[in-house]
This record gives structure tokens, C-alpha cells and sequence, in this order.
């Protein structure tokens, strides 16, 4: 039976002490996708990689791999692999015989297939040539893609990735996420990918899984987590922590109009929720979606506005980010390309002026 | 769990040598320094044990072990084995701090090596060794004879045993002292120097309590030897120098019994001086350090 | 921080404490070749004393025993104590706590009062002395120094090289044989290599459970008389021995060669 599916976990728990690191956490990652687990540190996305890999066994729920049932399985007759935070070479063994651990438990493949297996792991890794050395001989870089060849060696149907680029400076991490997606596309695998960099998540994940507290919080394809959070948690998450707070005033299909704190009133798209006058909502815009203007602009410009005092300007070279407050109190940030040069000048720190948006950027949170 | 019990079986050989070879035998010598001794090295019979508990013979030998005869010997073997300790404390300080801070560091091991080397030798052979230096007519005497000065006596003597044991137990006290100086945060040094603090005043209020550990590390580890030292004093001590070991080990199948119970008590100094560490040992794990 | 002069104190008191520890060594490796017998003079250049050695019996048999002894405790020793060492790694119970106390006591308690109860134990159960007496007692009080010197090469021991083996596929077995033992082995070794020298050097707790000579009682009757050349032959060659030894070991135990 060929499921589109490459790994499903249902109902998956795991508590150390009293504390639940995975709480009941179902989700499904399709065969051949770039899947990321997303979150801060204690979230719970390297528990439930490790579940996946069977390195932690769970409290309850099922890990369902290409539609057998795993959850049973030992970590050494799972066909996923897994490349670790900090490689974990083997010391006392060369790079080719670190490559080449795996291949004598994997029936099908005969000793004299080694070497070639090897070389070709390497190969696609471009580590050719540095099969005589040993790990502590390697740089950072160097070392993650060993890792990476002694898992691909093995042709997993999955693989598993628990923060590879964490201990890599900036411009080889950048390279190597580049790197590793064209990889992925290459390979046609499905790669589960965790990580607590959201910008990191976003450059290589076609789907992704933001965690908080053991909970996965919203999965949705990268774009749309970004664009549309789900919760407070998640906008803050992605870097759309500007949160207005509203009453509805009314509601048509899926068109509710609101009455924001700050004093104007706005229409948000909200399909499929179930508002009604009078119920208190919060909706967040991005931060590159809000427009500095000096002045209110006609209603031609077809914009919601309201109405800031300049709290702070950073300057960050390719933009400028504004700190501002509305009349209801509420902080938010306002994300300015800097495309003209003189822009930003008309704006002065304690100084007033508008921000305006297109009604269609605003989310509405649940809960 | 099955990966419990296969620990749990790892334990068991341990168990079984050292229950059976370690505990058994001490459990055993325990006994015996409760009963008294029969004649031509074995054990007078107990009758009635209710009415030898209740009589208090039974505490006979560790009587006789406190008659001032042997107070002697006692004082004696604690301060012999203080004084070697503090020696070995000043004199290894200073080597353990230059191999781990002043050497090149590409030396260290090999500076390490060179002081766990003798302990690789034989023991016996070391002190004979002494024995053919301190002799009256041993490698010293001879040396001063060129200048005509000397003959001196100095086997036999208490400086004699305390060379041997120094120059025994140096190298236990170097290495604990090598291991906590190593791994000092020397940071904390500049930062004392930052503050104000000269070479004197850093020594004494940073290094000094951060190589505590090590510091108390060595001391156990020399003073428990030396307080039950026997090798030693016999080679090295002669009659005079007779420490608690050797009075134990003197005619030890004679009088079992006696001999056993002032064993006991040494491992009850021993013990107390152990006991006291596993203190410090817990305080130091509860302190944010 | 370099102050000069301070440092130059330190350097000279460290090579005088070397020389301390090395001097009587070496007076006994010179003087293994005097002539002279009683005094400490130098008579001449002789190598007599080592013939006189190779010669003596009762002295050659003593050192096989101690061999014998040596090996047979180092290889009991160095399996139960690394066995307990893998154990007390992983396990946290209140046994493991009593095996720790456990394997600490031979250690702290002074040979003395171990040779002594060992005898009275020997006595009781009616086992006559001899051969396994010794080995015996060697083993009881060897297997902790394994375990201690075993179970610090283990708690540097990287606990993802374990999980990587296993996510490549290795069973408990494969994981143990083909990561965790390459990698503790030189710890093993080196408790070994302390347990056999502590054994061949044993004078205490062996002059109390001995029925037959070692070459440490041989040594010592010898040295209790008075020391004769000879007893300073068979120390140089012990030691010529032992360094050999040490030097078979650093170079079985080098690390490869590194490129920076």
C-alpha cells in the first residue's frame, strides 16, 4: 500500500520527570517533502526527532514510517537515519570507515560494494579525496558532511536532521542550506529537518511545524506560516509580534469588520471562523506589510491607518526599522526597505506620523 | 527492564571477589579481635557467649591495645605520617604548579611521566635503595669521607623513615595537585590582578581555594598510607622506629586476637579521616562552585 | 603571566625535587656495578653481580611466581573491574551507590590491615597458602583500581557515538565491540598495566597470604639482612623491565599520527 505519506506520528508523547517534552503531538510529512520541526530550545523538536529515530521511546502514541507501525522497532531496524547536532564521528575511525559503518547491517549490499558505496557517498557530499583522514583532522563544515554521507550511504527513505548547522559561522551556514536543499531535490528523500531559526526554516522547508511546549502550534507550508500565523505564539515566533486588539462590529461571509483599540475601523478576511458582534479578537500585521506615511493618504490608496508617535529608529543598513505606538498604547514594529535614500528622514523620533497597511495583510489570531 | 539486569549482572563478579575476599575476611578479623587468644597462635574457645558479652571480655584486646606501652608507638605513627604529609604538601605544591602553569606545554606530559615513573618501580626497591645512601657505610658517608666530615647516623632514625615516605608518597601528592591546578580558570587570576591583587594575595585567595580539592585529594591519599606504613619503618626504622604497622604485623599469628583489634583501630582513624572527606565532598557539590 | 624570576625558583626546586626522586634510583643502578661488597665505595667496575643472578635459583624461580601471579590477577581484574565499570556508568540505584563504596574500601583500607584479615580469613576457612592464596588476595584488591581508572576514561565518553552506531543500524552488540570497547581500551589497558605492576611489587598483604616465594618476599628477606650488590642487580634489572614495559605500552597505546 503506497501512501503519500512518509512518516506519520499519531498521538506521540514522551514526559521526562513531570514535564510533558512532547504532548500529544500528531502530524503527517509527506514522501519527499522538506519537512522542518521549528521552535525554541526546550519546545520539543529534538524529542520527537529522536522518536522518529527511535532514540527516545515515547509514553504513548504511534510513529508510523512508510505505513508500517515503528513505534516498537529499536533504533537499529528503523530505515531512517539521523545526522546529529555535533556529528558524532566516530573518533578512532577514519572518514571512510565512519561512511562505512552502516553498510554491513543493510542486507543487499556485499563487501565489495563498499568502497564504491563509500566514494559515491562522498562524492555527493564533495568530500572526495578525504577518506584516509580521521575526524579530528576536519573542519566544522567538513565534518557535517561526513555525517551526512554515513547517513545518505545507507539509502534511508527518511532523513533526520537535528540542527546540523548550528555550529557553523554564518556565510558556511547560509552555503550549506543552499547546499543541503539542492541535496534533498537531488535525492527525491524526504528530509525532517529541525531547527530554531526561522529564517533558516523558511529558505529550505516546503512544509513546516512550529513546536512550543510540546504542542505543535500551526503546520502549514513555509509561506503560509509566514504569512498567515495562527497564533500569538507563532506570529511572535515568525517576527509578526504587532498585535492589535479589536471588537467585532460585524460580520458578512467571511468578511468581519472591526473596531480596533486604537480608534480606527478595519475589515478582515476570516474564512471559516465563526465570529460575532461584539466578540474581542486580535489580529497582527507584518511588519514589512505596514507603510510609514507622513500624512493620512487619500482614500484612493485603498489603506487601513492609524495614527503613531515615533518611538525609536534603527537603522540596519538594508532597512530601517521603526519602534511606534498607537493611541491604544499598542508598540509596533515597521519594517523599511531602504529604497530611497532620503526615505525615512521625514520621520522624526518623538515626532507623529501614519501607518497604513492593506487591509488584506492582517491576520486574525485564534486564541 | 531488560538492560537493568544486564547491569545489575555486570555488578555481580565485583560482588562476589570482593564480598567474598575483601568483606568476609574483615568481618572475620573483626570477630577475632573480640575473642581471646589460645595457645601456640590459636583462638581460646567461647563457651558461653551471652555471659562473655556480658563480662565485657570481650573488649580485652582493645584494652591491651591502650595500655601506654604502645602510646608510644601510637603518637609517634600520627605524627610521622602528619609531618610526611604537610612535607609532601610544601615540596609538591610547587611541582605540581610549575608542570601545570610555568612549564612549555608541550612538556607536560612528559614532566607527568617523569614523576609517575619511580612509582612504576619497585617500592622495596626504592627504600633499599635508601638504605645503601643513608648507611653508615651507604653512598652519603662515603661521599663525605672525601672531606673528611661525617660519618654520619642516619639510618635507623626517624628522618630516615620520613625520607622513605616522602619520597614514596611524593608522586600521590603531585598528581591530584597537578589535576586541580590544570584545571583552574586562570581568568579568575587576571581578574584578581584586575582588582587590585598582587602575586601574594592571588595566591593565597584565588589559586589556593580553587586547588582545594586537590589539595585535600593528596593529603588523603598520603596520609592513610603513611599512617598505616610497615614496609618503611622496617627497612628504613629498624626496632626503634616501629610504627603501628609493624606492631601489628609483630607476631601477628601469636596473638591474633590483640593484633586485630589494634588493626581495627587503625581503620578507625582511617575511617574518620575518610568519612570526614566524603563531607567535604558533598558540601563542595552543593556549593554553586 | 610570566615573571620572570619567580618562575626561574620554580624551575630550579622542581628539577631538584627530580632529582630527589631520581637520584636513589640511579645511586642503585651504579652501584649494582661495584665491586665492593660492604662498604659503599667504588672498588671497580664489575658485572659479576648480575651473573651471580642469572644464576641464583631460588631468586628466578620467586620472579616466575610473581609473573605467574601478575598475569593471572591482571586479566581476573581487568574483566571484573571493567565490567563494573560499564555498569556503574549507566546505572544510578542505590547499588550502584554500595558498589562505589564498595570498590573504594581496598583502596583506603592500609594494606596492612587487608593482608591481616585476609590471613585470618585463609586460617578459618582452612585454605592452605600457596599459589591462589596470593592470587587471590591480588585480585581483591586490584579490581578497584580498574574500575576507578576505567570509569574515568568512560565519563568523557561521548554518548551520541553510542546512538549514531545505533541509528547506522548496530545491535548492542555491534555498538559495544565496534564503538564503546576501541575507544575505552586504552583505559583498560592502563588499569591493567597498574594492576600487573602492583601485583609483581606486592610485599605487604602478599608476606601474609604467601606459600610460595615472590620475587618482592625475595627481595625483602634479602634487604632485611643487608644489602648486598646482588639486591641492587635484580633491582636495575626490574627496573630496566618495568621501563621496558611502559615504553611497549606508550608506544601500543600512541595516538596516530595528526596532521594540523
Amino acid at each position: 500500500m503506497e501512501t503519500p505519506y512518509s512518516i506519520r506520528v499519531v498521538d506521540a508523547a514522551k514526559r521526562f520527570g513531570d514535564v510533558a517534552a512532547v504532548d500529544h503531538v500528531s502530524l503527517d510529512i509527506r514522501r519527499g517533502e522538506f519537512f522542518s520541526l521549528l521552535g525554541p530550545s526546550g519546545c520539543g523538536k529534538t524529542t520527537l526527532l529522536r522518536m522518529i529515530a527511535g532514540l527516545e521511546q515515547g509514553d504513548g502514541g504511534n510513529i508510523v514510517i512508510d505505513g508500517a507501525d515503528v513505534t516498537e522497532l529499536p533504533a537499529h531496524r528503523r530505515p531512517v537515519n539521523l545526522v546529529f547536532q555535533h556529528y558524532a564521528l566516530f573518533p578512532h575511525l577514519t572518514v571512510e570507515k565512519n561512511v562505512a559503518f552502516g553498510l554491513r547491517y543493510r542486507n543487499g549490499v556485499e563487501k565489495g560494494q563498499w568502497r564504491d558505496k563509500v566514494a559515491a557517498a562522498l562524492d555527493l557530499v564533495r568530500l572526495s579525496g578525504l577518506g584516509h583522514r580521521r575526524p579530528d583532522e576536519l573542519s566544522g563544515g567538513q565534518k557535517q558532511r561526513v555525517a551526512l554521507a554515513r547517513a545518505l550511504v545507507l539509502d534511508p527513505r527518511v532523513l533526520l536532521l537535528d540542527e546540523p548547522l548550528g555550529a557553523l559561522d554564518q556565510k558556511l551556514r547560509k552555503e550549506m542550506q543552499v547546499e543541503l536543499k539542492q541535496l534533498q531535490r537531488r535525492l527525491g528523500i524526504t528530509f525532517v529537518f529541525v531547527t530554531h531559526d526561522q529564517e533558516e526554516a523558511l529558505t529550505m522547508s516546503d512544509r513546516l511545524a512550529v513546536m512550543n511546549g510540546g504542542k505543535v502550534e500551526q503546520m502549514d507550508a513555509a509561506s503560509t506560516v509566514f504569512e498567515q500565523p495562527a497564533t500569538a505564539f507563532v506570529a511572535e515566533f515568525m517576527g509578526a509580534g504587532n498585535f492589535f486588539t479589536a471588537n467585532v462590529q460585524s460580520v458578512d461571509g467571511a468578511i468581519v469588520t472591526v473596531a480596533s483599540a486604537a480608534g480606527f475601523e478595519t475589515a478582515l478576511l476570516a474564512p471559516g471562523a465563526t465570529y460575532r458582534a461584539g466578540d474581542a479578537v486580535r489580529f497582527v500585521v507584518r511588519p514589512e506589510k505596514l507603510e510609514m506615511w507622513p500624512t493620512l493618504p487619500g482614500p484612493a490608496e485603498a489603506r487601513a491607518c492609524m495614527e503613531v508617535t515615533v518611538e525609536e529608529r534603527i537603522y540596519q543598513g538594508v532597512a530601517t526599522v521603526w519602534n511606534v505606538r498607537n493611541r491604544a498604547g499598542e508598540r509596533m514594529n515597521v519594517y523599511q526597505q531602504n529604497v530611497v535614500r532620503t526615505a525615512g528622514e521625514e520621520f522624526v523620533v518623538m515626532g507623529k506620523a501614519w501607518v497604513c497597511w492593506d487591509p488584506r495583510h492582517a491576520v486574525l489570531m485564534r486564541g | 527492564m531488560k538492560r537493568r539486569a544486564t547491569h545489575l549482572l555486570q555488578l555481580l563478579p565485583t560482588w562476589l571477589v570482593l564480598g567474598v575476599f575483601f568483606l568476609a575476611p574483615i568481618g572475620i578479623m573483626f570477630g577475632i579481635s573480640f575473642r581471646e587468644k589460645g595457645p601456640a597462635g590459636t583462638l581460646k574457645p567461647v563457651d558461653d557467649v551471652k555471659a562473655y558479652v556480658a563480662s565485657g571480655k570481650f573488649l580485652n584486646n582493645y584494652r591491651e591495645s591502650l595500655d601506654p606501652s604502645y602510646g608510644g608507638v601510637y603518637w609517634r605513627s600520627l605524627w610521622v605520617a602528619v609531618v610526611t604529609t604537610v612535607v609532601c604538601l610544601v615540596i609538591g605544591y610547587p611541582v605540581a604548579y610549575y608542570i601545570a602553569i610555568v612549564a612549555n606545554p608541550a612538556r607536560k606530559n612528559l614532566l607527568l611521566a617523569m614523576v609517575a615513573i619511580p612509582f612504576w618501580t619497585s617500592f622495596l626497591i626504592r627504600m633499599g635503595a635508601w638504605k645503601l645512601i643513608l648507611g653508615t657505610a651507604g653512598v652519603l658517608n662515603t661521599f663525605l669521607a672525601i672531606f673528611h666530615a661525617g660519618p654520619l647516623d642516619l639510618l635507623y632514625t626517624p628522618g630516615a623513615v620520613l625520607t622513605g615516605l616522602v619520597y614514596g608518597e611524593l608522586p600521590f601528592m603531585i598528581l591530584p595537585l597537578y589535576a586541580s591546578l590544570e584545571k583552574m580558570d586562570r581568568t579568575l587570576l587576571e581578574a584578581a590582578a584586575d582588582l587590585g591583587a598582587g602575586r601574594a594575595a592571588r595566591f593565597w585567595r584565588v589559586t589556593v581555594p580553587q586547588t582545594m580539592p586537590g589539595i585535600v585529594a593528596g593529603v588523603v591519599l598520603v596520609f592513610i598510607p603513611a599512617a598505616g606504613q610497615f614496609v618503611v619503618s622496617d627497612i628504613l626504622g629498624g626496632s626503634k622506629g616501629a610504627l603501628v604497622g609493624n606492631i601489628i604485623q609483630e607476631g601477628f599469628q601469636r596473638n591474633k586476637p590483640l593484633k586485630s583489634a589494634i588493626a581495627f583501630e587503625l581503620t578507625a582513624v582511617v575511617a574518620a579521616l575518610l568519612a570526614m572527606y566524603a563531607v567535604y565532598l558533598r558540601r563542595r557539590k552543593e556549593s554553586p562552585l | 603571566m610570566t615573571r620572570r624570576p619567580g618562575n626561574h625558583v620554580l624551575r630550579g626546586f622542581s628539577w631538584l625535587v627530580y632529582a630527589f626522586l631520581y637520584a636513589p634510583i640511579l645511586v642503585l643502578i651504579v652501584y649494582s656495578f661495584n665491586t665492593s661488597v660492604q662498604t659503599a665505595r667504588w672498588l671497580g667496575f664489575t658485572p659479576r653481580w648480575y651473573a651471580q643472578v642469572m644464576r641464583d635459583h631460588e631468586l628466578i624461580e620467586s620472579a616466575w611466581n610473581s609473573l605467574l601471579i601478575a598475569l593471572v590477577t591482571t586479566v581476573v581484574a581487568s574483566v571484573v573491574g571493567t565490567l563494573a565499570a560499564l555498569a556503574l556508568a549507566r546505572l544510578t540505584t542505590r547499588v550502584a551507590g554500595a558498589t562505589r563504596g564498595l570498590l573504594f574500601l581496598p583502596i583506603v583500607i592500609p594494606e596492612i590491615v587487608v593482608g591481616a584479615a585476609l590471613f585470618t580469613f585463609f586460617v578459618s576457612v582452612k585454605w592452605d597458602l600457596g599459589f591462589w592464596s596470593i592470587v587471590v588476595a591480588h585480585v581483591s584488591f586490584s579490581v578497584s583500581y580498574v574500575a576507578i581508572v576505567v570509569r574515568a576514561r568512560l565519563a568523557g565518553f561521548d554518548r551520541t557515538l553510542e546512538e549514531a552506531a545505533r541509528d547506522l543500524g548496530a545491535g548492542p552488540m555491534g555498538v559495544f565491540w565496534r564503538v564503546k570497547f576501541p575507544l575505552i581500551l586504552p583505559g583498560i589497558v592502563a588499569g591493567a598495566l597498574l594492576v600487573f605492576t602492583l601485583s609483581i611489587d606486592d610485599y605487604v598483604i602478599t608476606s601474609f597470604v604467601a606459600g610460595i616465594k615472590t620475587l618482592p618476599l625475595h627481595i625483602y628477606a634479602k634487604l632485611k639482612i643487608n644489602a648486598t650488590p646482588e639486591t641492587n642487580a635484580i633491582s636495575t634489572l626490574l627496573l630496566a623491565v618495568t621501563i621496558a614495559l611502559i615504553a611497549i605500552a606508550q608506544w601500543l597505546l600512541r595516538e596516530p599520527r595528526r596532521r594540523k
